[in-house]
């Protein structure tokens, strides 16, 4: 095995005091972080920069391109600057994009605190493991991202611990969420308005949502919060260097185990190295643990910060479905914003006397257009014929959907690891990703479909659809790089530190120690923003 | 001669008898014929244009299908024995279908229009007035293993 030790023969971009891998949302909150504090710092992103204009929401052919081009898979949008997965022994399958912006460009904006509970789930529940840190040492970040991505939302939720208002009021929860909530009420379940990084109101130069229900596929309006707008701006102002189509092959290591930079391609041409102070990576739960077993060398033979051998285990992904109730009344629900209408934390808590541990959030969302009811996987009904008329005429603007989102606990079977054929553009091994849906997540499923039935018939709905799993829907990949203050049971500190190498961090949802059942971008900024004050702060020391 | 988006006159016969199938008339819709899914230059040729994946899958499919001349019969055979091939065919039919603007009027859908938020209320503020007086739910750091702790919500 070659030593990946820096070869002066590669062409070289300038030094740099933090190397970022990664323009999604860690990076880019990082990155704005220390350029404003005149640290300088550059950005590796194999993507490009995307104008809101191309996405097509606003666009007559919306949702044949969202299943398309703008597919949140990287196997079906097969873009560029994408990397394929091996997705055969994967239950769950991860969604992301790659781009400056990353993955917010297509999330939902669904912005969520970590329950106190996701914290200590071992201490509370004798399951998973607690994390190092708590949530009172997260709020103060929590705070601060609400602001910087400009959350509409209400305080008050008794589901929560005391907080903040938010920067924004809360968007309209739409006629499905008035009958949902009341529903929720007549059942003494809990319900909540969404809250939503997509703005109710003019923000930091930004527009608010116009409804249009495209979250999904980038947003027209620049409404939904995406990096490329909230952060990215700000940090290239600051000096930050954002380089973009450029694909990180290898992180580079000298021998006393520092990293000392990266070496990546540059639009498929040349290997170039990049040599910096500090590595930071913020590549997401799957690109991470890729990157750093794809580093292996003579010194560290299972790949970087792998002393633990967990780089790429206890991969969690949120099993996910959804139940959809029919209303005999117009709702309009093929517009609104997504984002969530409304959230329940109902069923989100461990409670003794279920059949399993742990457990789900709902997200309550509006329904979208004719495709999305003509191609929805209607259990035991043909899809074509006068059954695709009737499906679409139930369907558009007459429903609303509960989202299941629940929480799987790690198990180190569940892994991202480096495939022996496939390989990307660039002939890196592409990551070969095993889920399997635990004993435990099959029965909070169960539990939770039939719940969110019963609250979709109390709110009126003559009519609901379920499936038992939907495994196209792995939105959040977390835990394949968890945080510790143990170095033979852990990857990175509570700061997100290597345990293995000093001056590299990683700040994406790899780090996670437990992955809630809510979404985790509000965490994986928070976190990220968290270790941005910990490398400025440790700045000389490191540089020691 | 190859038809535009690469569907050969045979080809396009095949498909408007698939769409038609797949999407038939009925007393408030529109067949697929009637809005000449599949002539050259129609919404067919604008979904495959804009999703060249689908264009690749497509017609090996029509290919196939001239098999079984039953469209129906084709179509339950399609699902049952190569379910992705049935998706890539009912995507890229009912991706034209619905983007015709005669389909589009007879179901009332005109695309994912902007509208303009209210300044007002957000609905539901009676019922979140009642949800915001219910005592705290979370579970802190003072609450026990069984989940009935004590302290639920104290922290």
């Amino acid at each position: 095995m070659q030593a990946r030790q820096a070869d002066a023969s590669l062409t070289s971009e300038p030094r740099t005091e933090v190397l970022v891998v990664g323009a999604g949302l860690s990076g880019a909150v990082l990155s704005e972080r220390l350029a404003q504090a005149g640290i300088r710092v550059t950005c590796l992103e194999q993507g490009r920069r995307h104008d809101r204009a191309d996405y097509p929401g606003d666009k007559s052919f919306y949702e044949i391109a969202a299943l398309g081009p703008w597919h949140a898979s990287p196997n079906v949008r097969r873009a560029e600057a994408d990397y394929p997965l091996d997705e055969s022994e994967a239950e769950m399958k991860p969604l992301m994009f790659n781009g400056v912006g990353g993955s917010t460009i297509l999330f939902g904006g669904h912005w969520m605190r970590f329950l106190p509970s996701d914290f200590r789930t071992y201490s509370l529940d004798g399951v998973g493991d607690d994390w190092p840190i708590d949530y009172d040492e997260l709020a103060p970040y929590y705070d601060i991202v609400d602001r910087q991505f400009g959350v509409s939302g209400v305080a008050g939720d008794p589901a929560y611990p005391d907080r903040p208002d938010y920067p924004l009021p809360p968007l309209p929860i739409g006629r499905w969420g008035e009958k949902v909530a009341a529903g929720q009420e007549r059942l003494g379940w809990h319900w909540w308005p969404g809250s939503n990084a997509i703005l109710s109101r003019p923000y930091d130069g930004r527009r608010p949502c116009v409804q249009r229900s495209a979250c999904g596929s980038g947003c027209n309006e620049g409404a939904k919060a995406s990096t490329d707008l909230t952060h990215w701006p700000k940090a290239e102002s600051a000096g930050a260097r954002l380089v973009t189509g450029a694909r990180v092959c290898r992180i580079l290591c000298d021998g006393q185990g520092r990293a000392t930079g990266v070496v990546f391609r540059r639009e498929h041409g040349a290997e170039e190295a990049i040599h910096a102070d500090v590595v930071v990576l913020a590549a997401n739960a799957i690109g991470t643990p890729r990157l750093l077993l794809a580093s292996a060398d003579a010194a560290h033979p299972e790949g970087l910060a792998n002393s633990s051998g967990l780089v790429g285990r206890r991969l969690m992904m949120h099993p996910f479905t959804r139940v959809v109730g029919f209303f005999d009344e117009p709702l309009g629900s093929q517009q609104g914003h997504w984002g969530q209408s409304l959230y329940s934390m109902e069923y989100a808590e461990t409670v003794p006397d279920r059949d399993f541990v742990r457990g789900a959030k709902w997200n309550l969302t509006p329904t979208g257009g004719p495709l999305s009811a003509a191609l929805f996987p209607w259990p035991g009904e043909r899809l074509w014929g006068e059954a695709m008329h009737e499906h679409v005429s139930a369907w558009l603007g007459r429903t609303a959907i509960w989202g299941i989102s629940c929480e799987d606990l790690p198990d180190p079977e569940n892994c991202v690891t480096l495939d022996d054929a496939l390989v990307d553009g660039d002939g890196i091994a592409a990551p070969r990703i095993v889920y399997r849906t635990s004993e435990n997540s099959r029965r909070m499923l169960a539990f939770n479909v039939e719940r969110a039935t019963t609250s979709l018939k109390e709110s009126g709905a003559y009519r609901t659809v379920s499936l038992p799993i939907m495994p196209d829907y792995g939105w959040h990949p977390l835990g394949t790089c968890r945080m510790g203050s143990d170095a033979g049971a852990s990857v990175v500190d509570s700061w997100g530190r290597a345990h293995d190498h000093s001056n590299l961090f990683i700040v994406d949802g790899s780090v996670c120690v437990t992955g809630s059942s809510v979404n985790p971008a509000a965490t994986i900024a928070a976190l990220a923003l968290r270790t941005a004050d910990h490398i400025q702060s440790s700045r000389r020391e490191m540089h020691a | 001669m190859t038809a535009r988006a690469g569907m050969s006159p045979g080809q396009r016969r095949r498909m408007a008898e698939l769409a038609d199938t797949i999407a038939p008339g009925t007393a408030l819709m529109p067949s697929a014929s009637a809005i000449g899914l599949a002539l050259e230059g129609s919404v067919i040729d604008r979904v495959l244009a804009l999703r060249r994946d689908l264009a690749a899958r497509v017609l090996p499919i029509l290919d196939g299908s001239v098999a079984t001349p039953d469209p129906a019969t084709f179509l339950d055979r399609l699902e049952r024995e190569t379910p992705g091939d049935f998706l890539v065919l009912m995507e890229v039919v009912s991706g034209a279908y619905y983007l015709a603007p005669e389909v589009r009027v007879a179901i009332g859908y005109f695309g994912q229009e902007a509208l303009s938020l209210g300044r007002g209320e957000i609905g539901g503020e009676d019922l979140l007035a009642a949800m915001m007086q219910r005592p705290p739910r979370w579970r802190g750091a003072g609450d026990t293993r069984d989940g009935r702790g004590p302290a639920a919500g104290a922290g």
